[in-house]
């Protein structure tokens, strides 16, 4: 490991000295990022959540002041190296910021690349994926929330199910797990055919929209049930027969030229197959499909592909192929010893060409996420965004369950709505109700 | 008591809220909040100090093992050879001003300067004195002390950038190579002054090509990480 600190928490606090020293590599995950990311395309996700009370700023403050010295490795700025880029650790406070409305806002240079923003109940978090993915991001969270509860005096001393401000650092959670599980000489995955992208324009900038809808969850388990699947193979078999519906309404010309293949992009948290406390990126994706040339699909024919190819996919063996192949280009001798500006316009324009050429959306499920009985009573709901689709994507989904209410929210930066329309439409035809949230 | 801006629930005696600044209706006052504790890492310069100087004895005794045993091989088969002391005085000369320059560094604790100027006093010293021992010629005036110093005076020199220097990094690499090509020249320009009457640059300005672009690109890259003087962090792979 490069920064290598037996003890982070007895280093990183002393001031010019400590932020010297305390230095990590991008992760494997994050390496593209640097070189891709933009005011419009800002690899920031947020996590928010909406208690039933309004935030108790003083309490809210110290607790954020507890955990200053708890998570060194988020506070990090991507620096640029000669080969690449690598995070350096910046000791400033954790910003905390009045939240304005705009999700998923770029982060300055020179600024921690992520934040914290409150606006009366609502508590949220966005983190660059440079630092990490969904799940560290809601480890922070949780530990945030559960530090404000103690310091509130509604969460008994002692609980130990979160990250506590007074717990020492460990140096896994700062580990890259890519390179940890990675395997030699493993073959290398099958190259997939090019998929449908939505035909949509572009809104002007900027373009980034979300909308976020709220569901029971009870009921779409249920009806995830009835057809004997998941509640993610669900969810994406309704992103699919969305798309499909989509494709389908085409003007015959624009059809018959359109590509045929119909893949989502959905994210797996890989810290459930592998050991890892690492609080960095440590997500894969998997890639149900389906293919129209062969025909119209219906809803259950798509559910009973999802299924079966989540299952398929999600494979450890498979998994550690797709680790190979990702981990193995970045320690290929002639891309690792190539000067950072010839990679960064290699991974720029490689992402240009070929990026998400591959994927007609992504939808990325949390899952359903409980605290402690003690405080979930105080909550209110969970909602995630995830970061703004690309132009060739458009638009993307993020979901995340809390009790009986499950959000989902929908990221756009197109002039259209119907794929969010036709997600909806869906559900409301299952019989499952839908609010739209503020 | 809510703010009118950004919702939260502030303390009855606020004046102001702490995250948006938004005044409370009827206060006028800011208030600030303070900043928590830190932890200052005590310096351990002390340590470093002692670990420096045993690390330095143990070069000097290799350095000493190694230029001893090139001497006493050197005498030997020289002598072997031709029943005295020929060829073998060069590199015995060579070998003496290095010993001499590394026990100074070694053993002398004082700055560097000193150390460097004692050197030179001592090579030229040497230089004078072997050629007393052998037949008296003008090589120590024409060749040997010329090149002893411009060796000195350009590591002075190159001591004094460095200690003017304020942020370290890549720019003492570039400015150690441009020495080396300074150094290269006027040795070029000694030798070929004391052989030929003249000063002619030939090789040096070969070296001096090569060596000139890499120290413009070592400034270069020291100046775009300027924020980043550590290599490691910046070089890794």
């Amino acid at each position: 490991m490069a920064a290598e600190t037996k003890s982070i928490r007895h280093r990183v606090p002393g001031e010019n000295r400590s932020t010297e020293d305390f230095w990590l590599r991008l992760d494997n995950a994050a390496k593209i990022y640097p070189a891709i990311q933009s005011e419009e395309m800002t690899a920031v996700f947020r996590l928010s959540v909406v208690l039933k009370e309004p935030v108790k700023i003083s309490s809210f403050l110290k607790a954020v002041s507890l955990l200053e010295e708890r998570f060194p490795y988020y506070k990090m700025i991507p620096r640029k190296g000669f080969f690449w880029y690598y995070l350096q650790h910046y000791n400033e406070k954790i910003p905390v910021m009045p939240d304005a409305g705009i999700p998923c806002r770029a982060f300055e240079k020179d600024q921690l690349y992520f934040r914290v923003l409150l606006k009366g109940s609502k508590v949220s978090v966005e983190f660059s994926h440079i630092l990490t993915d969904g799940s560290g991001g809601f480890e922070f969270l949780r530990s945030l929330l559960m530090t404000y509860f103690e310091v509130c005096g509604l969460l008994a001393q002692g609980k130990k199910a979160f990250m506590r401000h007074d717990q020492e650092v460990s140096p896994e959670e700062f580990e890259d797990a890519f390179g940890k599980n990675f395997q030699t000489d493993l073959p290398v995955p099958v190259k997939v055919a090019k998929s449908f992208h939505l035909p949509f324009a572009l809104k002007t900038t900027p373009r980034f929209g979300v909308m976020s809808f709220l569901v029971p969850l009870g009921e779409v388990i249920t009806k995830a049930k009835q057809f004997s699947v998941s509640l993610t193979v669900f969810l994406v078999g309704v992103y699919l027969l969305s798309l499909q519906n989509i494709h389908s309404k085409l003007a015959p010309l624009k059809k018959r030229h359109s590509r045929k293949i119909l893949r989502v992009q959905v994210p797996v948290n890989l810290r459930k197959m592998y050991p890892s406390k690492t609080m960095r990126n440590f997500s894969l994706f998997v890639t149900p499909e389906i293919d129209l040339r062969l025909g119209q699909y219906s809803f259950e024919e798509i559910l009973n592909i999802v299924h079966h190819k989540m299952q398929l996919e999600t494979d450890r063996k498979l998994i550690s192929k797709i680790i190979s192949r990702n981990v193995g280009a970045e320690r290929n001798i002639l891309l690792k010893n190539t000067p950072l500006f010839i990679k960064s316009l290699f991974l720029f324009f490689t992402y240009k060409i070929q990026g998400t050429s591959r994927y007609s959306g992504v939808i990325t499920n949390l899952g359903k996420v409980s605290f402690h009985e003690e405080v979930d009573k105080f909550i209110d709901y969970f909602v995630f965004i995830p970061p703004p689709p690309n132009k060739t994507l458009k638009v993307n989904c993020g979901v995340i369950g809390f009790g009986d209410n499950l959000v989902l929210s929908f990221g756009n930066i197109s002039a259209s709505r119907e794929l969010e329309r036709e997600f909806i439409t869906t559900l409301t035809r299952s019989g499952v109700p839908v609010k739209i949230l503020p | 008591m809510i703010c009118k801006n950004c919702l939260v629930e502030l303390d009855d005696d606020m004046k102001r809220c702490p995250l948006c600044g938004t005044p409370v209706s009827g206060a006028g006052v800011p208030e600030e909040h303070t900043d928590h504790d830190r932890v200052v890492t005590p310096g351990l310069s002390y340590l470093e100090d002692a670990e420096k100087h045993v690390l330095q004895r143990i070069l000097w005794q290799v350095t000493a093992t190694l230029l001893v045993s090139g001497i006493v091989a050197t005498i030997i088969i020289d002598r072997a050879r031709h029943d005295t002391i020929t060829w073998s005085l060069y590199p015995v000369t060579i070998c003496l001003m290095v010993l001499s320059y590394a026990s100074l560094f070694a053993f002398w604790q004082t700055k560097a300067i000193f150390r460097i100027l004692a050197g030179w006093l001592l090579s030229t010293v040497f230089l004078i004195a072997i050629n007393q021992y052998t037949a008296p010629s003008d090589w120590p005036v024409g060749l040997g002390i010329p090149l002893v110093f411009a060796v000195n005076f350009i590591a002075l020199a190159l001591l004094a950038v460095f200690h003017l220097t304020k942020r370290k990094g890549l720019n003492l690499l570039a400015y150690t190579f441009v020495a080396v090509a300074v150094l290269c020249i006027s040795i070029n320009g000694i030798i070929s002054r004391y052989f030929t009457g003249v000063i002619y640059l030939g090789w040096s300005i070969i070296v001096a090509a090569c060596i000139l672009p890499v120290a413009a690109a070592l400034i270069f890259v020291f100046f775009r990480t300027w924020n980043n003087p550590r290599l490691q962090k910046i070089f890794h792979t």
